[in-house]
């Protein structure tokens, strides 16, 4: 199985990007769709069990809007914190230091990373990230195609 | 030679807030203790203004990704004050379980993840982990439970939909709430582990004589309701309406927060201590049970051992959700309803932090006039202030690592709902003369 994962906050500028492009794809057949906000420790039951793909915003380290794919457990190998890499704690970086810590198996799947500019309360997404948002979606949908791809060959 | 030292925390900044607390020791002397914070429901207040009252339990949810249920709760028992509703008791049940679900997550993070690996030494759980898995397994398994719970009752395991102005928009079958009671009675016997094992924490000395302030819910032991809040040290019992008149917020220079005080000018404390203290007979048999193997009082004067009090009311709210889930039918109604009007009212509950108290005046069309949203932490943060003023002067022998870690702990002790980077503090120790550290 499929799991598209969103973080992010709702009512915190850029921060709701990740929200609104799985909010606005269209149910995918095998696929979950999670709007998981800011699950804190909650987000390791999110990369069990499943392939993952997870999508988050990037505070720092990518231009507004600009649009990144990485494996997903290769995040930590790339020498970033999860406050550079994410705007919200526990991110995937954390998520997947502590899994290990824990001896849990490696999450599978991909990082879809949007970056974002501005995160203050109360504002709407900024031109640069909302002029982004089909780019995003179009690059989650890759990456479900990726991630079913590799299932297929496990299975295979 | 002067020695001044000046010990600074920054609270490192997350989409949810930032703040510092910078504590400045002159001679021995503290000369300045401030935290300051950024607080995400001053946003909120103006936020609200023109919005219908319908919307404000879920808007109000997005204050905390942690506790939203309270915000949830305390803004439906204001809007009902200002509409005269009255939710039946099968209502009350139904709120008080999915509010026990939110202690669940709650205190299982904050005992676990959060404030855990400042007793054993280490930066943070993950650290943590490599060395007692055991421990922060638990931690995860009790916090899911909670989220689970949350689930069943709320539609969605973090910022539920359900809670609504007059009760649950939908009470779930018996079939799916019972679904749950195995994972609760497992729960209930981990959370008693972890009284035991937090008990043998080594605590840090401190010692306070604290003013606590905790709201009144019948014979219950408080966390859904307050129907009035008491004060200790012979103050009495006020009523949730007049809060506003007995507590006051200031705005302190150095913080972008209000601070909250007595009206003389006293910092008091909510949360667990306080709740315990005043109604530790209330706690469920189990949990009473619980303070007396490991020798906790009911008055905690120690802000570090308030470890032990969170798990103390871990194996209540387990106790709690355990019995409402065996003996739950599904209600008639799951919500009231009455016709809107113009008025003004206060409402409380006990976020797993402290007491929350929200007011709101609505017009005759039930759109939102004005808000106000007191958050425990609000109402803690000179309390926090005071106390870091008294260890102060304990800091100054100690090694330099050792005193931040030291003041760390201490502002974890109040699990303070800056925003979920509470536990990513970073904290320096700043020479800034001769002599200094």
């Amino acid at each position: 199985m499929i799991r598209v994962v969103a973080l992010g906050s709702e009512l915190a500028g850029d921060d709701r990007a990740a929200l609104d492009a799985v909010r606005a794809l269209a149910p995918i057949e095998g696929v979950e769709l999670v709007l998981a906000g800011r699950p804190g420790p909650s987000l390791l039951d999110h990369l069990e069990g499943a392939t993952v793909v997870l999508v988050d915003v990037v505070r720092r380290g990518l231009a507004p809007g600009e649009i990144v794919t990485m494996d997903l457990a290769g995040l930590g190998a790339r020498g970033l914190s999860s406050g550079s890499m994410t705007s919200h704690d526990l991110g995937p970086i954390d998520a997947l230091r502590l899994a290990e810590a824990l001896g849990r198996p490696t999450p599978r799947g991909l990082f879809v990373g949007v970056g974002g500019a501005s995160f203050a309360r109360g504002a709407g997404l900024g031109q640069g990230v909302s002029a982004a948002l089909p780019g995003l979606r179009t690059a989650i949908l890759e990456a479900i195609a990726a991630a079913r791809s590799a299932e297929e060959k496990d299975h295979a | 030679m002067t020695d001044e030292r000046t010990y600074r925390v920054d609270l490192m900044t997350r989409v949810e807030g930032e703040g510092r607390f910078v504590l400045r020791v002159k001679d021995g002397v503290v000369i300045d203790a401030e935290l300051s914070i950024f607080e995400a429901p001053r946003f909120f207040e103006a936020f609200l203004r023109g919005r219908s009252l319908f919307e404000v339990p879920d808007l109000t949810a997005r204050i905390c990704g942690i506790c939203p249920i309270a915000y949830q709760m305390s803004s439906a028992r204001a809007l009902e004050a200002a509409l005269g509703l009255v939710p039946t008791p099968e209502i009350e049940r139904l709120r008080r379980a999915i509010y026990c679900g939110e202690w669940i997550e709650s205190h299982a993070l904050h005992v676990f993840m959060l404030h855990a690996p400042d007793f054993l030494g280490y930066e943070s759980a993950i650290e943590m982990a490599r060395d007692h898995r055991a421990i922060v397994e638990r931690g995860l398994r009790l916090k899911k439970t909670g989220n689970r719970l949350i689930e069943i009752l709320g539609g969605r395991p973090s910022h539920p939909v359900s809670p609504r102005v007059g009760g649950l928009s939908k009470a779930p079958t018996v079939a799916a709430l019972r679904a749950i009671r195995d994972e609760l009675a497992r729960g209930l016997e981990e959370s008693l582990e972890t009284v035991r094992l937090v008990a043998r924490f080594p605590m840090p000395e401190l010692e306070v004589d604290y003013v606590f302030a905790s709201c009144v819910s019948g014979d219950a032991y408080p966390i859904e309701r307050g129907d009035a809040i008491v004060l200790s040290g012979g103050r009495g019992v006020v009523p949730v309406a007049s809060w506003d008149r007995e507590m006051i917020e200031r705005h302190a220079p150095h913080s972008n927060a209000l601070q909250a005080t007595l009206a003389d000018g006293t910092p008091y404390l909510c949360g667990p201590q306080a709740r315990l203290f005043h109604h530790a007979e209330k706690l469920h048999p189990v949990a009473r049970d619980a303070m007396r193997e490991v020798g906790l009082p009911r008055e905690v004067k120690n802000p570090y051992r308030s470890i032990v009090v969170r798990a103390v009311e871990l194996v209540h709210a387990f106790a709690e959700a355990l019995a409402l889930v065996e003996r739950y039918e599904v209600p008639e109604r799951s919500y009231v309803e009455g016709p809107l009007r113009a008025g003004v009212g206060a409402g409380a509950s006990e976020a797993p932090r402290g007491l929350l108290w929200h007011r709101y005046e609505v017009s005759a069309d039930g759109s939102v006039v004005s808000a106000r949203i007191v958050p425990p932490t609000s109402q803690n943060q000179a309390r926090i202030e005071a106390d870091l003023r008294a260890l102060g002067p304990s800091l100054l022998a100690m090694e330099h690592g050792a005193a931040t870690r030291r003041a760390e702990q201490l502002i974890r002790s109040y699990d303070p709902c800056i925003s979920c980077a509470t536990h990513f503090l970073d904290l320096r120790i700043e020479p800034t003369h001769e002599g200094s550290a």
